[in-house]
């Protein structure tokens, strides 16, 4: 019992030296820039299908004759400031208003892509975390007191790590629950699917291979076995991405494993989700901080040592 | 209260509710509940883009648009035309027993749709591939091995 309870206390945020999180800042900020539509990008002047907040809020004025532009020189704005730390509990909330604006316009055409979804939740949970402890400082005329050692970039990178891999956990649910749970039962089908995803390949470009075998396919197909175990080892880790919560090793260990789940979904599939990946790597790999400490030059950042005395934000 | 919802109390329960509010509230961004590929099936279809003469089109060269977004599309049309089924008859028929009628307007619409979306760039070329075609092409696993159907002609659309 002790034991579980020591398990369940240790999801927790952590110290965060400030260069580690400029660094992530910086990267972050540009992984909004580029989930962002591009300039030469069409802007639909359409919302057929309505969208989360497009079931309310008329989004099509984003087409309009200068908007989209004037958009992007906020939002470019807006992420240098984030880049630099200024003014976060403004900057947050109007980067996310943005982001989910712009992409709810796009997944309110017909279909609905699922490469941004976790670049906008990043936004948001980092928008809570400022808005909570401006909120508490507004209205109890002080700072929040922290974790020992902590700062708010602790409670900025532990939730967007808790954005990140909340998505994975949820995916497992979904399997389970639109499968009736037969999804593993089912999962060799993956070659059919396999196949399908090689004849779209194809279809888009035209180039070759052409239409023909794809051995991947019949491999699957020829072991449903091998197949379910490689596809459960898959869900396994979506399922335990929640330990990347627990610390540095954990988050850099659980990172590593699911960019290599994409990167197999991808050669399998041709599915790529690049924003997933990059985020993966800025928030739970963090080579910036795994570098200076293999280097000696992080003493003490990462929990290991002892902690410092509370402090408040 | 409040150091202990920041610090101790919340970590998992925000987890725990976010993962719930993700699964409940399914597709609305920014949420979402990741669908794609939890229910595999030995049965599908993939789509095509054909011009006048039915030769592929490299679709995603011209117009930056993937077949898997034209099959959204195109799906999304043959679930409306399942709920107006079951909305007349009481039941709805499964998606590949529908008739080639009842594809005929999603598929049209789903052509609107692309050359709507298409950049103006290339227009040019799909007005010169006009009409455009929609190909189905139903696969299936049959005794270990998958098995493709003769591409069906679903509908086409003149380009204005």
């Amino acid at each position: 019992m002790n034991r579980l309870r020591r398990f369940l206390a240790g999801f927790h945020a952590r110290p965060v030296a400030a260069w580690e999180w400029l660094v992530m800042r910086c990267l972050f900020a540009g992984v909004v820039w580029l989930s962002m539509p591009r300039a030469s990008d069409q802007i639909y002047s359409s919302q057929d299908a309505p969208n989360g907040i497009a079931h309310w809020v008329d989004l099509t004025f984003l087409a309009g004759p200068g908007v989209y532009p004037a958009l992007q020189a906020v939002v470019a704005i807006a992420l240098v400031l984030y880049a630099a730390g200024l003014l976060l509990p403004a900057v947050l909330p109007l980067l996310l208003v943005s982001h989910v604006m712009v992409r709810t316009l796009f997944n309110s055409q017909g279909w609905i892509h699922h490469g941004v979804q976790m670049v906008s939740l990043v936004l948001l949970a980092q928008t809570a975390v400022v808005l909570t402890l401006a909120g508490y400082r507004l209205l109890k005329g002080r700072r929040l007191e922290l974790r020992p050692g902590t700062t708010p970039a602790s409670y900025l990178l532990f939730y967007s790590q808790m954005a990140v891999v909340s998505l994975y956990v949820v995916s497992v649910f979904s399997k389970v629950d639109r499968s009736d749970g037969l999804w593993f039962a089912k999962s060799h089908y993956v070659g059919l699917h396999v196949v399908k995803a090689e004849r779209d390949r194809y279809h888009a470009a035209l180039e070759p291979p052409g239409p023909g075998d794809v051995p991947a396919a019949r491999l699957v197909l020829a072991h449903p076995n091998l197949s379910r175990l490689f596809l459960g080892a898959g869900v396994a880790l979506e399922f335990f991405a929640f330990l990347a919560l627990r610390g540095r090793l954990w988050a850099l260990g659980v990172g590593l494993g699911l960019i290599g789940f994409h990167r197999c979904i991808a050669a399998l599939m041709t599915i790529h989700f690049h924003f997933n990946e990059m985020l993966l790597a800025i928030f739970l790999i963090n080579v910036p901080y795994w570098t200076a400490r293999a280097s000696g030059r992080l003493p003490g950042v990462g929990g290991t040592a002892p902690e410092p005395a509370a402090s408040s934000a | 209260m409040s150091r202990r919802l920041l610090g101790k109390v919340a970590p998992l329960g925000i987890f725990v509710a976010l993962t719930a509010l993700c699964l409940a509230l399914k597709e609305n961004f920014p949420f979402t509940h990741y669908p794609m590929y939890s229910d595999f099936s030995d049965q599908s279809y993939y789509v095509w883009i054909g011009d006048a003469e039915g030769e592929p089109i490299a679709i995603q060269n011209l117009t930056g648009l993937r077949t898997g977004r034209i099959k959204k599309v195109y799906n999304n049309g043959l679930q409306a035309v399942r709920a107006e089924v079951r909305r007349q008859t009481g039941s709805a028929p499964r998606k590949r027993d529908l008739t080639a009628e009842q594809r005929r307007a999603p598929g049209g619409e789903t052509l609107a749709w692309l050359v709507g979306a298409a950049p103006d760039g290339a227009l040019p070329a799909l007005r010169a591939a006009s009409p455009l075609r929609l190909y189905q092409v139903d696969i299936t696993i049959d005794r270990g091995r998958v098995v493709e159907s003769e591409p069906l002609s679903i509908a086409e659309f003149a380009v204005p």
